[in-house]
């Protein structure tokens, strides 16, 4: 199966000034990164912080210009290239962050939320939005009467799934989550992770899973890549890699959740 | 805000002093047979009586206090309204578009707002009402020109916090411009702070519109001001006390009710409190 996603030779670095005429200092975040994702598959990103996840994931959702590099979507450069992208098309990779508590504005509704990425678009009359919003919110198992509620009713899973749900109503064929379970509790994680396989095989979705909790990395994954001081150190099956670490940081990650390879890290199911 | 908030003593003192003047403005210009601008030489200077008609007296020209204690009011509360609306939507526009853009812009506004508050308030109000002349819409800009800093820098302040958060760089990739963010992200999340400085800054408004009016600099003098009536009975102080106490007085509640009730709105909208209360 070929790349879906192809991430080539991406270049990073923050510079930064100590006051007005002082000397600037460079910081390198990205030192040449490449990596492919095949269509339909969840890659699974590795790496302590400060190791550059967060940065690619800034660059893949254009939040954040490299300073050399490409990467392409299903064949189309979005950047790298000589024009830039399309804004529908970067509208096709989408993003479920960390904190599900920063992720939603506490001054809107439920619909607003959700819906805003349409509303945005304005491609649609209110009615239609409405409908659409309810759609989503039953497919990531809330229910509609949810619409008129405030982020702040709700619990941390829940308020995920509206990440969630908010991340899907514009179709996206990419989905970027950035530690999506970390800030939940373990039971709650499950569903989440359950529920985002579930979405994967409905849409057919490409995901980049950014985490450092290598158990859950081996219960969603089928690739991983393990980034270390802002490049690629380890790169195969999660399985394999898992199994066989090669670079001694990745055997470092392993070896800090004992016993996670006989199941008992994270309850299976 | 939970309901007990109103039960503050803050709240309820607040209330109470803004509503003795509210309701002394309406009965002053409703109930009350004189008018303000009525001159009845022969009763000049009468004091305070239940009896002679005159509930708080008359001044040198034997004009009613209590109808110009009344019309005064409307007056200063029409400024200080005007004052604090568009100061505040001009100062939260300014501010917030200097924190969420950053950059250079940032800087540029920055430097005008520094400049803007090196400016002693009074002497900039001196200023712009000598150059322009005096008149209510004259008064307003002096003192917007004065009240819409503090805005700004509280906007700017919050604006940066909410640039970093994840809600905007969710609009931002579902391709939410610097308007849609600005208009449903930015400004409705400033609203609580803006409330609070709205009600501290209404007392400072009327403050500064008495002490112009008080050196002359104010509103034309034909209109009744506290602040006018205070300079009329700076002269007559030792024989006719009432001229210049009661729009004294009427000052010192406006601006204690409307400090209490900033102070209370403080607490209640305080984000630390809201986060201990879950």
């Amino acid at each position: 199966m070929s790349a879906f996603i192809e991430v080539r030779d991406l270049r990073k670095a923050f510079r930064r000034r100590s006051g007005l005429f002082g000397p600037s200092s460079e910081t390198r975040a990205l030192g040449g990164v490449s990596f492919d994702i095949r269509k339909g598959e969840i890659l699974g990103l590795v790496g302590e912080s400060g190791s550059g996840k967060s940065t690619i994931a800034k660059v893949l959702l254009g939040l954040l210009d490299p300073d050399a590099g490409s990467f392409s979507v299903g064949g189309e450069r979005m950047f790298g290239g000589a024009e830039p992208a399309v804004p529908a098309v970067r509208r096709g990779i989408q993003m479920v962050f960390q904190d599900p508590y920063s992720s939603l504005d506490p001054r809107m509704n439920v619909r607003a939320i959700v819906g805003e990425g349409l509303d945005i678009a304005r491609a649609l009359p209110r009615a239609a939005i409405d409908q659409r919003v309810a759609e989503h919110l039953a497919l990531v198992g809330l229910d509609a009467s949810a619409m008129r509620k405030y982020p702040h009713q709700f619990s941390g899973g829940q308020r995920q799934r509206i990440c969630i749900a908010r991340a899907l109503i514009l179709e996206p064929r990419v989905l970027i989550a950035d530690e999506p379970v970390s800030a939940l509790d373990v039971s709650v994680q499950m569903q989440v992770l359950n529920l985002l396989l579930d979405l994967r095989d409905k849409f057919q979705l490409t995901m980049l899973f950014v985490s450092h909790d290598m158990a859950v990395i081996d219960y969603l994954c089928d690739r991983v890549i393990v980034l270390y001081r802002g490049e690629v150190v380890e790169t195969g099956e999660t399985t394999q890699v898992l199994d066989a670490p090669q670079h001694p940081y990745t055997q470092k990650l392993i070896a800090a959740r004992p016993g996670m390879r006989t199941g008992s890290g994270i309850p299976a199911g | 805000m939970n309901r007990n908030a109103f039960l503050d003593t803050k709240f309820i003192t607040g209330a109470f002093c803004l509503g003795i003047m509210l309701f002394a403005a309406v009965a002053g210009s409703i109930f009350n047979p004189y008018q303000p601008g009525v001159q009845e030489l022969l009763d000049s200077l009468d004091p305070p009586s239940l009896t002679s008609g005159h509930l708080l007296g008359t001044d040198h020209l034997g004009r009613d206090i209590f109808a110009r204690v009344a019309a005064g009011a409307r007056v200063s509360l029409l400024i200080a309204t005007s004052v604090v609306l568009i100061s505040g939507v001009a100062g939260m526009l300014v501010g917030a578009m200097s924190g969420y853009l950053g950059g250079l812009r940032d800087v540029v506004i920055q430097k005008i707002v520094e400049t803007f508050w090196a400016f002693p308030p009074i002497l900039l109000a001196i200023a712009v009402l000598a150059f322009f002349g005096q008149s209510l819409a004259n008064l307003i800009l002096a003192l917007v020109l004065q009240r819409w800093i503090p805005y700004c820098r509280v906007a700017r302040a919050e604006a940066l916090v909410l640039r970093s958060k994840d809600f905007v760089a969710a609009a931002r990739i579902m391709g939410g411009g610097t308007g849609w963010i600005l208009r449903h992200h930015i400004l409705p999340n400033l609203w609580s702070s803006s409330i609070v400085i709205a009600t501290f800054s209404m007392a400072t408004a009327i403050l500064a519109e008495a002490s112009l009016s008080f050196l002359g600099l104010g509103v034309p003098p034909e209109i009744p001001t506290w602040g006018g009536m205070l300079a009329e009975g700076r002269s007559y102080v030792t024989e006719a006390w009432w001229i210049a106490v009661f729009p004294g007085l009427s000052i010192f509640l406006t601006v204690l009710g409307l400090n209490l009730l900033g102070d209370w709105l403080h607490d209640a909208y305080d984000p630390k409190k809201d986060l201990n209360l879950r």
